[in-house]
């Protein structure tokens, strides 16, 4: 079940690039133990918003609110402890051990009793024994479990995710749903990027369809069928569904 | 001290990387050894004085090998994206160009190192009495060097060709350091330096004009 807890809210982003208009006035909010599944067609804006959301890029116009409180030079650094942020790609060291990779991450985390929940977090992704192996040496898969314990390590309250399940095999997305749907049960806020609307329907709480750097439909997810959120989809990228 | 912390983790991590890498001192360090060849075949000691025209050459040679080895810097994190989970730590951003700064700066001392070891063997390049100056002036020069390596690396890393831009943008910005490196290079070598000399000073105040500019620039130079 949803909380009402408002972690991180947008209100009016607009991000340019140059004369290229990425986001246009976009409204979000993401809640305590919610996930929001955003969908969207390809330079729609998703990866944008991720990374404005994350702090990595400033929005042009727009502000942030992270726990009620407008976004600044004093708040950031708590905003940027709360988010694990998860791509496509691995944003992980490929010369470093997968137990490295944690270990430094980390460190530069200060998180307390590391070595431990390191270990917790292999055993966890199922990597114990893959722990002194280089990371460029893994498979697609092995990579993501990794890259999702990286994210874990702080014990993130919000999560966003940027196509989590790009190049995963079957085996891997259900793995990767079954986690979602854990985190989301533990309260953390989740906003997921993607095309895999059959593994991840059954688990969101509400859809957002993202086109042309704006808001073209957004609802509750519950209880809304494949087939219905398809034609919601396509509907909302021709321009005919309303919110 | 989380900042120190972050900067000491960044060097060791890179450090490490490299090392385990090997590609960009492999090219770095063989292409600074072909030059040092090349020239010692095309130089004849007894018509050329070196202690003139070696310093010339040897920073030649350290600009070019050491823009193989800064460019890369950052290229790798971007490729792999783990530049955006540096960013997104909570540590001080400055942080993660300081450490990559002193990667850069302690890779160019050890070229150097070598560089006038071999440039003693096959140009017949004699310092042994001016190294204390010698060592003076090209650390200053070498933090200045690195300082804003390290910098355009950053710029160029998410362009797209970043590989080409990245030395047409840095050597017309060296030229006043470099002018003052091989002037110090041949001062030192022949009549040593002192902390009063003209060209250290300037020098040094490069050092910490680049440095200084960088590491507030390095924020906006990561961010899209």
């Amino acid at each position: 079940m949803a909380g009402e807890r408002v972690i991180l809210s947008a209100e009016g982003l607009d991000k340019r690039f140059g004369h290229f208009r990425a986001l246009s006035g976009l409204s979000i909010e993401l809640r305590e133990g919610e996930l929001l599944l955003l969908l969207g067609p390809n330079g729609a804006g998703k990866t944008t918003l991720g990374k404005v959301l994350t702090t990595l890029s400033r929005p042009s116009r727009g502000r942030l609110l992270f726990r009620g409180e407008p976004l600044g030079e004093k708040n950031r650094p708590a905003l940027r402890q709360a988010i694990g942020y998860l791509s496509h790609q691995s944003l992980l060291y490929g010369h470093l051990s997968a137990e490295e990779n944690l270990l430094f991450f980390g460190r530069l985390y200060g998180i307390g009793r590391l070595q431990e929940r390191v270990a917790e977090l292999l055993r966890e992704v199922d990597l114990e024994e893959a722990r002194g192996r280089l990371v460029g040496a893994f498979s697609r898969g092995m990579q993501q479990r990794l890259s999702l314990a990286r994210v874990l390590l702080t014990d993130p309250s919000l999560l966003i995710l940027d196509e989590p399940y790009a190049g995963l095999d079957p085996e891997g997305s259900r793995t990767l749903t079954h986690l979602l749907a854990r985190l989301k049960a533990a309260s953390r806020a989740i906003l997921l990027v993607t095309h895999e609307l059959e593994d991840c329907l059954p688990i969101a709480d509400r859809l957002a369809i993202l086109h042309r750097g704006r808001l073209a439909w957004s609802g509750e997810a519950f209880g809304l069928g494949l087939e219905e959120a398809r034609r919601l989809y396509f509907q909302a990228t021709s321009g005919e569904a309303g919110s | 001290m989380r900042f120190f912390r972050a900067v000491g983790l960044i060097f060791l991590k890179d450090f490490k990387e490299e090392i385990r890498r090997k590609e960009n001192i492999a090219a770095s360090f063989l292409f600074a050894f072909l030059s040092l060849v090349l020239f010692a075949f095309a130089l004849d000691p007894t018509r050329v004085d070196m202690r003139q025209t070696g310093s010339g050459l040897l920073w030649l040679i350290i600009l070019f090998a050491g823009s193989l080895f800064m460019g890369a810097s950052f290229r790798k994190e971007t490729e792999t994206g783990t530049l955006l989970a540096l960013l997104l730590c909570p540590a001080d951003r400055s942080a993660i160009y300081i450490g990559k700064f002193l990667v850069n700066l302690a890779f160019l001392l050890i070229l150097e190192a070598l560089l006038l070891f071999f440039a003693f063997l096959f140009l017949d390049f004699r310092v042994a009495g001016a190294l204390p100056s010698l060592a003076l002036a090209w650390f200053g020069v070498t933090v200045g060097y690195a300082a804003l390596g390290t910098l355009f690396a950053a710029l160029v890393a998410q362009t797209h060709g970043g590989q080409v831009i990245y030395p047409i943008l840095l050597f017309p910005v060296l030229v006043p350091l470099l002018i003052a490196a091989a002037s110090l290079t041949q001062e030192a070598v022949s009549r040593g330096i002192s902390l009063q000399n003209q060209w250290l000073r300037l020098v040094l105040l490069f050092d910490i004009l680049f440095l200084t500019a960088s590491t507030f620039l390095f924020e906006y130079a990561v961010e899209e």
